[in-house]
């Protein structure tokens, strides 16, 4: 692996000298390398990613690559921060949340992006080097991710979901919990169910995140809770009153 | 003088193994006498150290702090102070390595739960077997993160984990069962609820070492343990009697 890379680099220069082309071609290379890149490393893993293949897969020569990326892994960082952008977006959204079923449907958003870039988001949560190389995103990530668990969980306690009188501790506790089931939900999803079934499990998912808030919610909160299982079971989703 | 005790038919050198054009002279032993079948290989494996298993338990080690990407054969040599012939010779790709690692895991794993979950009575005892659980994960955890992370291993292992998770869940449901016998919790009514329970339990006994590791430097690693541990527990916490109650009060506790 080391060999192919620095074969790579050497290449780098040969394209480099043609670089004469306009910048907002420039830009749609680097997006349609990010894209392909994507979809490979979803369906093969971090591991097994080479620069060459996707270069194939591309009709590029490797150069076209290096060019934009002198490493996978910096393909495969540029991913992570696209990942980390659209993940904003849910926290942005969180001001306006009301009840579980809000609570439900940004769960569900946060589980689809996970599943976009499962590749990437699977790997970093996981392989020690990666987590090693960047602990700092791997931080920021969980921060944000925290950072919701604990204002949903004031917002929804504030509006009868949640228990008041639910200690510090075990309120903590289970934000650490739903961090997890969103976090690794994934990984989970591709262990317990075949390949194929996994797309469909993703509410599922999202239902799981949920749950992890079960042991502090109140009888209120697990009427709501019911009601989304129901709903999740019988793939009744999306009704028009849950997306309003 | 330890020079005065060698035989003063054998060059003055360090004790050791004796060189090729040389025999050791028979009946020279010193110590415990030797069983004439036994050749050192098979001594060594008897105590656990063949260089098979010094590979293997030396490979973790490293793996625990580098991760299986940027583990190299040529680092597991250097610190065995072995030539990377030398593992090559059991082993021809890191990839081997990697699996024989995994392997171990699992067998470890199996015979632990089969030890420990058969006479479980009560709450704290599944806790200490969750607890043992992750430990061994500990043990593994540069291997064990790979498989549980890397897409590729994901999609290799997935009819292994699907039965891990199945037989898991028979596990899991029989030990609800007699904590219920027991006293210690309330069946869980909804079955779609117990399900989830379960899927929660293991996806936290599997994945918070990851979390852990985003979080705490390595040093602290051990420390967190016990509290992610009792987190598995804590989505029983809505179906625990008055007696499970105290019993999860009582490992909050200790773990405090």
């Amino acid at each position: 692996m080391p060999a192919k890379t620095n074969n790579i680099r050497t290449q780098k220069k040969t394209t480099a000298k043609r670089s004469a082309k306009p910048e907002t071609e420039e830009m749609s290379t680097r997006e349609m390398i990010l894209r392909q890149a994507l979809e490979l490393i979803n369906t093969r893993g971090m591991v097994e990613f080479r620069i060459d293949t996707l270069a194939t897969s591309l009709g590029l020569s490797p150069g076209n690559i290096t060019y934009h990326f002198s490493r996978k892994e910096d393909i495969c960082i540029a991913l992570w921060e696209q990942y980390l952008e659209e993940f904003r977006s849910i926290e942005r959204s969180l001001t306006t949340l009301l009840d579980l079923k809000q609570f439900y449907l940004l769960n569900r958003i946060g589980i689809r992006l996970n599943y976009k870039y499962r590749g990437v988001t699977v790997f970093r949560g996981s392989d020690i080097s990666a987590m090693k190389r960047d602990q700092e995103a791997g931080r920021i990530n969980e921060k944000q991710n925290m950072t919701i668990a604990k204002q949903a969980s004031e917002l929804l306690t504030r509006n009868g979901f949640l228990d008041p009188e639910a200690s510090d501790e075990i309120r903590t506790d289970t934000q650490i919990y739903h961090y997890i089931m969103t976090r690794w939900g994934i990984n989970f999803a591709y262990q317990a169910y075949t390949p194929q079934e996994v797309e469909e499990k993703l509410d599922y998912l999202a239902l799981l995140s949920v749950h992890a808030l079960y042991p502090v919610m109140t009888p209120k909160g697990r009427a709501e809770f019911a009601e989304i299982l129901d709903r999740v079971a019988s793939d009744n989703l999306i009704p028009t009153d849950l997306s309003a | 003088m330890p020079s005065q005790d060698l035989p003063s038919s054998q060059p003055k050198r360090r004790p050791g193994r004796p060189r090729k054009n040389e025999t050791q002279p028979q009946g020279s032993h010193v110590g415990a006498p030797i069983d004439p079948t036994d050749t050192p290989r098979t001594v060594a494996k008897r105590a656990g150290t063949s260089t098979r298993e010094l590979i293997i338990t030396s490979a973790n080690e490293i793996i625990n702090r580098t991760g299986v990407v940027d583990f190299r054969i040529e680092m597991l040599a250097n610190a065995l102070s072995l030539s990377p012939g030398n593992i090559t010779y059991h082993f021809s790709r890191k990839e081997e390595i990697i699996s024989a690692i995994w392997d171990e895991y699992l067998a470890v794993l199996k015979d632990t739960t089969t030890e420990i979950i058969t006479p479980l009575l009560d709450l704290k005892q599944l806790f200490l077997f969750f607890r043992t659980v992750a430990l061994k994960a500990v043990h593994y955890a540069g291997v064990t993160s790979y498989y549980f992370g890397d897409m590729g291993s994901l999609l290799r292992e997935n009819e292994t984990f699907r039965r891990q998770i199945e037989r898991g869940r028979e596990l899991i449901f029989a030990s609800y069962d007699t904590l219920n016998q027991n006293g210690y919790m309330n069946p869980i009514p909804d079955p779609k609820i117990k399900q989830l329970t379960f899927e929660s339990q293991v996806l936290t006994l599997r994945w918070w070492i990851n979390h852990a590791q985003t979080r705490y430097p390595d040093c602290e690693l051990s420390v967190a343990t016990d509290r992610y541990i009792a987190l598995s527990l804590l989505q029983l916490l809505p179906y625990l009697t008055e007696a499970g109650k105290e019993q999860f009060d009582s490992i909050a506790n200790l773990i405090k």
